[in-house]
């Protein structure tokens, strides 16, 4: 199924993200797709607090993964921008967090095709004039938020 | 002679304490992948349960690989700053060799095997030689769908599958026997076992000397590089 939300600010997206997260349970893969600043580190901040953590929420381009332990689960949150091969993705531990105990994020899914299966939930953000953005939510199971 | 082992190379953890290649303890448990706060508990319990003191152990046994990144790391590095306190030789054990050690009882040709996603393993093939388990097919990640050809090639017969995609890897290979439940996981007391007869026959290393074995590119991956020029 797909789902597909204009937002008008940096506000709206997080707060999107914040709804978003009740579909969520642990063992979802979540693959972001958008270019810098599309606002997918928005959208993962919304989802943290969603997840009733108040914390400081910044894209992991350097740590490649932060993690959050949210009050009901574990959140990795991935950023592939400077990941290119298997072999990259298995030195940062990606597959280790593939153990249904967390939800994960991954932003630049573009760079690892090869590990997005079609179990994931596809979020695909596209930049539109000013602050608008065109938000694609692409689900293999029925979500409703 | 005293050997103190340890396995965190996938979700499976466990420690254990052999006398003479003996087990006798070893505290095992599969609780995800949550070595950094449980592994230290379980040495501790070896320790405690046989009465023996890390100044006792003659020799650290380790699992060097393949399996999880975080695994690995986690073990190899309680291993590093167990032994570094008195230099205390250390053995890196396969995890295919520590899964093919129980198996060899059977008498059957082995096949070793760890999930490596996408509908491939990450296998190693053993011969019974002598009631040793003696590699013939090195480790490689395989598609499920090439494995039964690439057995054969290898001579392999009607193995007995064991390791974490010992059932996928049974489905895929006709003839093959799946491992009884035990045979699934790494255990501790096994990796000592291949310890010992490595350590007896000199193969050991300083703690700093121990390295992991990570997973090895993929020959495609290795294919395309070399056809992109990218040197190795």
């Amino acid at each position: 199924m797909e789902i597909n939300i204009t937002t008008f600010s940096q506000g709206e997206t997080e707060e999107l993200g914040t709804r978003f997260s009740s579909v969520l349970v642990p063992g979802d893969v979540v693959a972001m797709f958008g270019d810098l600043g599309a606002g997918k580190t928005a959208f993962v901040r919304g989802v943290i607090r969603g997840f009733g953590l108040d914390t400081y929420v910044s894209s992991p381009t350097f740590s490649i993964v932060n993690e959050y332990s949210c009050p009901d689960c574990r959140v990795a949150h991935f950023d592939m921008y400077r990941i290119g091969s298997e072999e990259e993705l298995y030195g940062t531990g990606f597959y280790d967090y593939l153990d249904g105990n967390s939800v994960i994020f991954i932003e630049w899914s573009e760079n690892i095709p090869f590990a997005i299966d079609e179990e994931a939930i596809r979020v695909s953000i596209e930049k539109g004039e000013g602050d608008i953005r065109n938000i694609r939510i692409e689900s293999p199971r029925e979500i409703r938020f | 002679m005293i050997i103190f082992s340890v396995d965190s190379s996938s979700v499976a953890g466990s420690a254990a304490l052999l006398c003479d290649g003996e087990a006798v303890y070893e505290c095992f448990a599969k609780e995800g992948l949550t070595h950094s706060e449980t592994l230290l508990a379980r040495c501790d319990e070896v320790f405690e349960k046989t009465g023996y003191k890390p100044s006792d152990v003659d020799c650290y046994a380790v699992t060097a690989g393949p399996g999880s990144f975080t695994g690995l790391r986690i073990g190899l590095n309680l291993v590093k700053g167990m032994a570094f306190a008195n230099g205390t030789p250390c053995v890196p054990v396969s995890t295919f060799d520590a899964l093919a050690y129980p198996a060899a009882m059977y008498g059957k040709d082995i096949l070793c095997t760890l999930d490596a996603r996408q509908k491939r393993v990450y296998c190693a093939a053993y011969h019974v030689v002598e009631g040793k388990p003696v590699q013939i097919l090195t480790g490689q990640i395989l598609p499920l769908k090439d494995l039964s050809d690439a057995l054969m090639e290898a001579g392999i017969c009607d193995p007995i599958v064991v390791g974490d995609a010992a059932k996928e890897a049974h489905e895929a290979v006709s003839g093959s026997v799946l491992c009884e439940d035990r045979m699934i996981d790494v255990h501790a007391a096994e990796v000592g076992k291949v310890a010992y007869g490595l350590y007896i026959n000199g193969s050991y290393t300083t703690p700093d000397g121990l390295a992991p074995v990570y997973l090895q590119l993929s020959q495609a991956e290795r294919e395309r590089k070399k056809a992109e020029g990218i040197l190795l």
